[in-house]
């Protein structure tokens, strides 16, 4: 079980990393909007929202000073966690598993077929929404 | 953990997994098959469990928040890219391990099927794929999620040669000695730093350069048909921007 790190550093260089972590998670955002456009890019499009995903998630776990490792399934149980507490208002812990399995089918080499059932422009839509979400919980 | 224990733990969540899909899919026909490292004894301490299930209709399988990795696919599709020269399926054939075995795994198995060669072009295509993604993502600073990406073009590319030269790729830490054995010292070298340990910057730049250089020399074609597929996406996002209201 993840536990939450008496921070160390400022609150301010806290925000500082967690801004970074947004930018980064902003611009796959980006580029998985362009994936999902016809023709879609499937594979490409849900690779980059997981990783996307990913550093939204880490720019709260360092703004709030939380404990984070690379680990994709820690991750998501520190997703879990962070809803549990409040800290979020959505709980993307499910969305992380399903995106992880999904790119992981591609890594084999061809999309599995759960791939051809996702909504891509859901997927970007849904992410934007957390971002947002992020950004104003990081800058409130 | 001791091999012992972990052997253990493995076994204790596979047969939760299948408890779990019996109950939640009774009236369906399904066979599991135990794939990837944890099938061939190579995994490492954090190695998710790699499962493909063949089933006659879509199950329902619960996600968990777990080291189980699950891939389902009807026989039909199964076939289809095991003929279409896919190495997935190839690999699964060959050295998976079936926990639980319907009549359509059987047939599989003991049939020609089950000898079909791999196409070694089908690799260089996911190679290029997650390289250009491993690529993008090093120009944002994602070097967690680029070393991820740039280890499955390593592999793929791996797997590309070797099948080439007519040796079936096994598990990823195999490889290595395999690609020792047929003279690829170099790319070896490279797997080996992105499987075991936190590959730096620098290894990420040496093993972009080199996975581009031999997927160059092994099909130009496909390299060229993916720059001008990145061309596209490129003046798609151009349009997009051009689009997009000014903050």
């Amino acid at each position: 079980m993840l536990k939450a790190k008496k921070s160390t550093t400022s609150q301010r260089s806290r925000r500082k990393e967690a801004t970074k972590h947004l930018a980064r998670a902003k611009i796959q955002w980006d580029e998985a909007c362009t994936h999902s456009w016809e023709p879609a890019e499937p594979a490409d499009c849900v690779s980059k929202c997981f990783y996307s995903y990913e550093n939204a998630l880490v720019a709260v776990a360092v703004a709030l000073g939380y404990q984070w490792t690379k680990k994709h399934y820690e991750k998501a149980a520190l997703a879990a966690r962070l809803f549990k507490e409040r800290h979020l208002k959505t709980d993307i812990s499910g969305r992380l598993v399903e995106l992880n399995e999904l790119r992981k089918d591609v890594s084999y080499g061809e999309p599995g077929e759960e791939l051809k059932k996702m909504s891509l422009e859901d997927l970007v839509s849904d992410l934007e929404s957390f971002l947002d979400e992020v950004e104003s919980m990081i800058s409130s | 953990m001791t091999s012992v224990q972990a052997e253990q733990n493995y076994t204790q969540v596979l047969e939760g997994f299948i408890s779990n899909l019996r109950s939640l899919n009774p009236e369906a026909t399904f066979s599991v098959i135990l794939i990837g490292s944890v099938a061939r004894g190579t995994q490492m301490s954090e190695s998710d469990v790699d499962l493909l299930i063949i089933s006659d209709k879509d199950i329902d399988i619960s996600r968990t928040i777990d080291r189980l990795h699950v891939q389902q696919m009807s026989e039909q599709t199964f076939r289809l890219r095991l003929h279409a020269g896919d190495d997935f399926p190839a690999w699964c054939v060959r050295f998976g391990v079936p926990l639980v075995s319907s009549k359509a795994w059987l047939t599989i198995a003991n049939s020609s099927d089950a000898s079909i060669w791999p196409d070694w072009h089908r690799k260089t295509n996911h190679a290029l794929r997650r390289l250009f993604l491993a690529s993008a993502l090093m120009r944002v600073g994602d070097q967690d999620a680029a070393a991820e990406e740039m280890l499955y073009a390593v592999s793929h590319a791996a797997r590309a040669l070797l099948l080439q030269a007519g040796v079936f790729p096994l598990s990823r830490p195999e490889m290595i000695q395999q690609l020792q054995e047929h003279d690829h010292p170099f790319l070896a070298k490279l797997l080996s730093k992105l499987l075991f340990d936190d590959a730096p910057q620098k290894i990420l730049y040496r093993a972009l350069r080199y996975t581009k250089k031999l997927l160059l020399h092994l099909d130009r074609a496909a390299y060229q048909r993916h720059l001008e597929e990145r061309r596209v996406v490129l003046e798609q996002r151009k349009n997009h921007s051009e689009a997009r209201p000014a903050p």
